[in-house]
């Protein structure tokens, strides 16, 4: 990060923390971040084993998620009939809450880690589809055809020209998708639990423990910006060799 | 994505702190007494009022005999602790037998989600009333939430080992190797946790399965071997969907401690003890009317709650009714049980500080 963005960061905390008390905002509300980092000091144990179910849920429903979004938007994109047969189903899948869908998840897949990877990659597999078609399209056609005439094949076109090409829409759905990922799985957790950071996050709401509770919060928050900071990494190493063409346009 | 995430952190964090005021700060916890109070001198008529719930059946109506007094009702709100059901018949008692109207009181009784949604929103000062468990309401005053529990309700708590009928099952050392249900957002998960402590259970033999909202279909699939749950609602329900059940309650096992409360803001009680000592009046006798005349009450219920299942509420009156059974009086909170309460959770962790229970619980609104 560079350091105007750190000052930034630091200035929001600290105002948080002598906000919180020079206002007495009660402890129940919004308690002091030292409050909350003593806590997460104190829980650290229990926060650290805590994170790998939801790592793992995380992690297993993005890659789900990324191989299924790929697989799809394939055919979608080379096909207007399986577009336009396709499309509006995943549309629809699209826009019904995820959250509605959880409490069917658990009754048909249990409670295990399996329903909230379901909703992980249920919710990140849209942008995925979506981006992949777009990268996919948006080659230029006249590059397509030099290709061809001199004499390449299509799988030598897709690998070769169409999928670096489309590098750029996929990464930055991938950046997308991870967020979305994390938000599913910590939905799957709050419908029904015994384990990770959204588990975390409910007991510490029917304890009445509100700094356990957000120590939770910020767990989750850190796990996400971790994992988003990686998906950045691996844009701008895979993205490397295109500093001199100019940046295609990101979903976000 | 540096200036975008620099931008989001910002906004998270002014989102916060600005929510977090805006509660605590302006906000009259009493505002319903307080309106009350001061239209009772303009001639505003805010009886047989739309209140804004819109789930709402069960507001007051005006009677006759009301337009001849001067006193106007004062709006109020009561939270439940979950969905309806029998337990709740008597508040709707109150209502349809006009004790309320006769305490001055225009009650709105909400549905709520659970006791720790309930002493929040309670504690927040957007319900004048709620039903919250004990165990809740401890941890909660010790979070420094301005509630206080104005009445118990269950002298007893309703938690059980549930199982069904013929399960090898005869105490809770039996759990060790079968697959237990438990309720991990509700207050029998800490119950739960008092009891494997307090008989020394090896809680890694226990195949214990989270469950979210009950463990009537579970049990029913024969996915757990037992669970842990209100005897009265999962116990009573496993038995009207035709399983034969049986019950092992923590009452029995050593857990003497209270169950539901009534509580009230602490700036209500302050302000206004006398519309809540005649609230928890008017509520008693709906409470001492539903054990005289059972019937009657499952009647009313059934009247203010088509949508609640009526077979089984009406099972699970008699076990529900057993629970308010105290010696010192009808909603009188037991200091011994109390103090169990507050013991227990210590020794589990739950209650790191140590906290008087004066603030917690009080008998001084009790009816004469």
């Amino acid at each position: 990060m560079n350091p105007k963005a750190m000052v930034a960061v630091a200035g929001v905390l600290v105002l948080w923390e002598v906000g919180v008390r020079v206002l007495a905002v009660p402890r129940y509300l919004l308690p002091p971040l030292s409050t909350i980092l003593i806590e997460m000091w104190a829980s650290r144990a229990e926060l650290l084993s805590q994170t790998v179910p939801t790592l793992m849920e995380i992690g297993v429903g993005y890659f789900i998620a990324l191989l299924f979004g790929f697989l799809v938007a394939i055919p979608v994109a080379y096909s207007r009939l399986v577009e336009e047969a396709v499309f509006p189903v995943l549309v629809t899948v699209q826009v019904i809450p995820k959250i509605a869908l959880a409490p069917l998840f658990l009754v048909w897949l249990g409670f295990g880690l399996a329903p909230k990877i379901a909703i992980a990659a249920l919710i990140a597999f849209f942008p995925i589809v979506v981006n992949t078609v777009k990268g996919l399209r948006s080659v230029e056609q006249e590059m397509i055809q030099w290709m061809r005439s001199m004499g390449a094949g299509p799988w030598e076109i897709f690998t070769k020209l169409s999928l670096p090409w489309a590098l750029p829409y996929i990464l930055a759905a991938m950046k997308v998708s991870i967020g979305l990922a994390t938000v599913g799985a910590i939905t799957g957790e709050f419908v029904g639990t015994d384990r990770g950071l959204g588990y975390v996050i409910l007991r510490g709401m029917v304890n009445v423990d509100t700094a356990y509770m957000f120590a939770g919060l910020i767990s989750v928050s850190i796990l996400g910006i971790t994992l988003y900071m990686l998906v950045a990494a691996l844009e701008r190493w895979l993205l490397s060799w295109q500093s001199s063409v100019e940046a295609p346009p990101e979903t976000m | 994505m540096r200036l975008r995430y620099v931008v989001l952190v910002l906004l998270l964090a002014m989102a916060l702190i600005g929510s977090a005021c805006s509660s605590s700060g302006a906000e009259e916890p009493a505002a319903p007494a307080d309106d009350a109070e001061s239209s009772s001198s303009e001639g505003s008529g805010d009886e047989a009022s739309e209140s804004d719930s819109s789930e709402d059946e069960a507001s007051a109506e005006e009677t006759s005999e009301d337009a001849s007094e001067s006193q106007e009702l004062q709006e109020v709100s009561l939270r439940l602790d979950w969905l309806y059901g029998s337990e709740h018949a008597p508040y709707f008692v109150a209502q349809e037998k006009g004790f309320f109207e006769e305490a001055g009181l225009d009650v709105t009784i909400r549905e709520g989600e659970g006791s720790s949604v309930s002493s929040k929103v309670v504690g927040a000062g957007d319900d004048t009333f709620g039903v919250v468990a004990a165990g809740t309401v401890l941890l909660s005053v010790a979070e420094g939430i301005p509630i206080q529990a104005v009445a118990t309700v269950f002298q007893d708590t309703p938690t059980a080992i549930i199982f069904p009928d013929g399960a090898d099952i005869s105490g809770p050392k039996d759990l060790e190797g079968k697959r237990l249900g438990v309720l991990i957002k509700s207050v029998t998960y800490n119950e739960w946790e008092a009891i494997a402590d307090i008989h020394e259970l090896d809680r890694d033999a226990i195949n214990e399965v989270a469950m979210d909202r009950g463990i009537v279909e579970p049990m029913l699939a024969d996915r757990i071997d037992a669970g842990i749950a209100w005897l009265i609602n999962d116990g009573v329900q496993l038995g009207v969907q035709g399983q034969e059940t049986d019950w092992i309650p923590f009452s029995e096992l050593g857990l003497e401690i209270p169950s539901s409360t009534l509580v009230a803001n602490t700036e209500t009680i302050e302000q206004n003890p006398e519309m809540v000592e005649a609230f928890v009046g008017a509520v008693l006798r709906g409470w001492q009317y539903t054990i005289d005349n059972p019937d009657e009450a499952v009647e009313i219920f059934k009247e203010y709650a088509p949508d609640a299942d009526p077979v089984f509420n009406e099972e699970k009156l008699p076990l529900v009714l057993d629970l308010t059974e105290s010696e010192q009086g009808l909603g009188h909170s037991n200091p011994d049980a109390w103090q169990n309460l507050k013991q227990l959770y210590q020794d589990s962790g739950l209650l790191e500080e140590d906290i008087d229970l004066s603030t917690v619980y009080t008998n001084d609104l009790m009816p004469e």
